[in-house]
């Protein structure tokens, strides 16, 4: 098509569709080493550098050299790979809505300080540390508040750059919160605003799976009818809309979903978020009232205290999420170690990882390729900053030859 | 207002004829030869979830210009939190609405005004618009004077290698030339007018390029 027939069908008021076809078509050239350092620089730490920049010009010249590796390390070790990629990274996470673009709070930053190096081992911290971790941060040797996100907002309007510097882990995630409580990102303040604020806890459970076990509990519910219901809380009536269409509803969709969950929602039975004081706060004396509030069914489970047990664990589940951590105990950690222990939480670091260097989905094809990687970070002490770059240099993904 | 948003959009469309997307490179999502059509534009279909990060977008935008006045850079931010509400909440480019296009478009014409602030000020190293006369004198009353074919083809080279980091094909050289003639048609140029319309001009050719999503998407 000629330019003048382009110009004439903008006459013709095309100019809209036209235009957001010109932003659909999508070229990356990455011919030269500059090109292909931009593009490695770019899918790593999630921004574009001048052509200029020094940074750019020395990836450029590791890669003229073949030395990839070394290459990534310097995309990885840059701010932006903390402050642009892994804030967006860990942002979907961190919300409800699941949105990339939010500003900073204490999950963001908590997954950010948990990628830099460890100042006192010189070794990168585990990521398993986000689920089962007793830590929180404190930024400029300031602890966060328990009521707001002030600080961090603050810090995020101003886009101070985040580093290890400002930026610290500190051994304890809350007063009050005992060790068997504390459950990493699980039981920070922003986790728990998002998913314990109101509901019934239940939340928790769902979303601790969306996050870290890439698996919505559509996909995990147990559908066989061999499965029992002893966990499932008397708030579920066993006949919704009553008669034997009511029952036959909770046999059939009310139970698969709510025996797994219920089962380890306890986990979280002492954890609440109060919206009038915006506080996350932990009782272990009590149990949250609202966990037993709405008797429907009075035979139904009474939670009395944070024992759980998982249910997931029969048929299709057992493959789906590899457990190799505890199945039952008491608490959010407990809980926070089946999460971080399985297979699945390490394949789903590498999907989110992949997804968001690559640019695009695992296809079923690439099975062996993530498991190979999901074995290499674990064997590789579930570094995420290790996990970036190993997926960075898997030649599926940026289609460059190296 | 409405013809300057015009003129990006035409700038916009020739980017995209002019950006000859038709071979596979490094780096490339994959595409499908077979289904590069869409009411009869010849174009390339994006794989979803498109590379969009609309976070990045700004510092991706200000690094590629090299724009380091902290006053300039927080209006570029204060613009795009003004925006962000009308970009794709989850980066998805099947998510871009006319609404989103607009945002792009707005955010790209901050940063590209900054830049062509850079340029404007007489002693400054010019990178993007070598050779525009923004101080144009009363005689220069052309299109031939104040920006001549050569020095807009070379603008767009230089616009091409800032924000999409290549290259430019004398295709898109050309098509620079052909949005400038478009960007001055129907407009008589005047000893009062002749600099901001040069100055216009910088702008409306570096917002083409830089909304383009080859240079928003990582």
């Amino acid at each position: 098509m000629t330019h003048v027939k382009v110009i004439n069908r903008v006459q013709k008021g095309m100019l809209k569709p036209l235009v957001l076809v010109s932003l659909l078509a999508n070229v990356s050239f990455a011919e030269t080493s500059l090109q292909q350092a931009q593009l490695l620089y770019s899918r790593l730490a999630a921004v574009k550098l001048s052509q200029s920049s020094p940074v750019l010009l020395n990836i450029s010249q590791l890669i003229e050299a073949k030395k990839w590796k070394e290459a990534a390390d310097v995309a990885i070790g840059s701010d932006d790979f903390s402050n642009v990629s892994l804030f967006q990274f860990f942002s979907p996470l961190s919300s409800r809505g699941e949105n990339p673009d939010i500003e900073l709070n204490d999950f963001i930053a908590m997954g950010i300080a948990n990628s830099f190096i460890d100042p006192v081992t010189g070794k990168d911290r585990p990521y398993t540390n986000l689920v089962d971790g007793d830590f929180s941060v404190t930024f400029n040797n300031t602890v966060l508040s328990e009521s707001n996100n002030t600080l961090l907002t603050s810090a995020f309007v101003s886009r101070t750059v985040l580093t290890p510097a400002n930026l610290k882990i500190v051994s304890v995630q809350r007063v009050g919160v005992p060790p068997s409580a504390a459950a990493g990102l699980l039981t920070s303040r922003q986790f728990l605003k998002e998913h314990a604020i109101a509901g019934t806890n239940r939340r928790m459970v769902h979303y601790a799976f969306r996050e870290f076990l890439c698996s919505d509990i559509k996909e995990w519910k147990d559908g066989d009818p061999a499965l029992t219901d002893e966990f499932v809380s008397r708030d579920v009536s066993r006949a919704p809309g009553g008669g034997i269409a009511g029952a036959q509803q909770y046999q059939a969709e009310c139970r698969t979903c709510h025996q797994l969950q219920d089962g380890m929602r306890n986990a979280f039975a002492y954890h609440d978020f109060v919206e009038t004081t915006a506080r996350a706060v932990y009782d272990p004396t009590a149990v949250v009232s609202k966990i037993n509030l709405n008797n429907l069914f009075p035979g139904g489970m009474v939670v009395n205290n944070d024992f759980w047990e998982n249910k997931a664990t029969r048929g299709a589940n057992d493959q789906r999420f590899g457990w190799r951590g505890p199945l039952s105990g008491n608490g959010a950690r407990a809980f926070g170690q089946m999460i971080g222990r399985s297979f699945r939480f390490s394949t789903c670091a590498v999907e989110k990882v992949f997804k968001q260097v690559c640019k695009r989905a695992l296809i079923l094809d690439e099975q062996l390729i993530k498991e190979s990687l999901a074995r290499g970070f674990e064997g590789d002490g579930y570094s995420l900053r290790g996990l970036f770059k190993s997926v960075a240099l898997v030649p599926a993904c940026m289609g460059v030859k190296q | 207002m409405k013809t300057k948003f015009i003129n990006l959009m035409v700038v916009n469309l020739i980017m995209l004829i002019g950006t000859g997307c038709t071979s596979s490179k490094l780096g490339d999502v994959v595409l499908d030869p077979n289904n590069n059509t869409r009411n009869g534009i010849t174009t390339i279909q994006s794989v979803s979830p498109a590379p969009l990060v609309f976070s990045s977008l700004v510092k991706s935008l200000l690094n590629s210009a090299d724009i380091i006045d902290p006053a300039k850079i927080n209006l570029i931010y204060a613009e795009y939190n003004l925006q962000k509400n009308q970009l794709p909440q989850l980066g998805d480019a099947g998510e871009i609405n006319t609404a989103a296009v607009g945002a792009i478009i707005v955010i790209a014409g901050q940063v590209c005004g900054a830049l062509k602030d850079k340029e404007l000020a007489p002693a400054s190293v010019k990178k993007a618009f070598v050779g525009f006369k923004f101080q144009a004198v009363a005689t220069e009353v052309t299109i031939a004077s104040l920006a001549p074919d050569s020095v807009v083809k070379d603008a767009g080279s230089s616009l091409i290698k800032m924000f999409l980091g290549r290259i430019a094909s004398e295709s898109e050289r050309g098509s620079f030339v052909l949005a400038r003639d478009r960007s001055f048609l129907g407009q008589t140029i005047t000893s009062t007018n002749n600099r901001k319309l040069v100055s216009d001009l910088a702008v409306i050719l570096c917002t083409g390029v830089a909304s383009s999503l080859e240079a928003i998407s990582m």
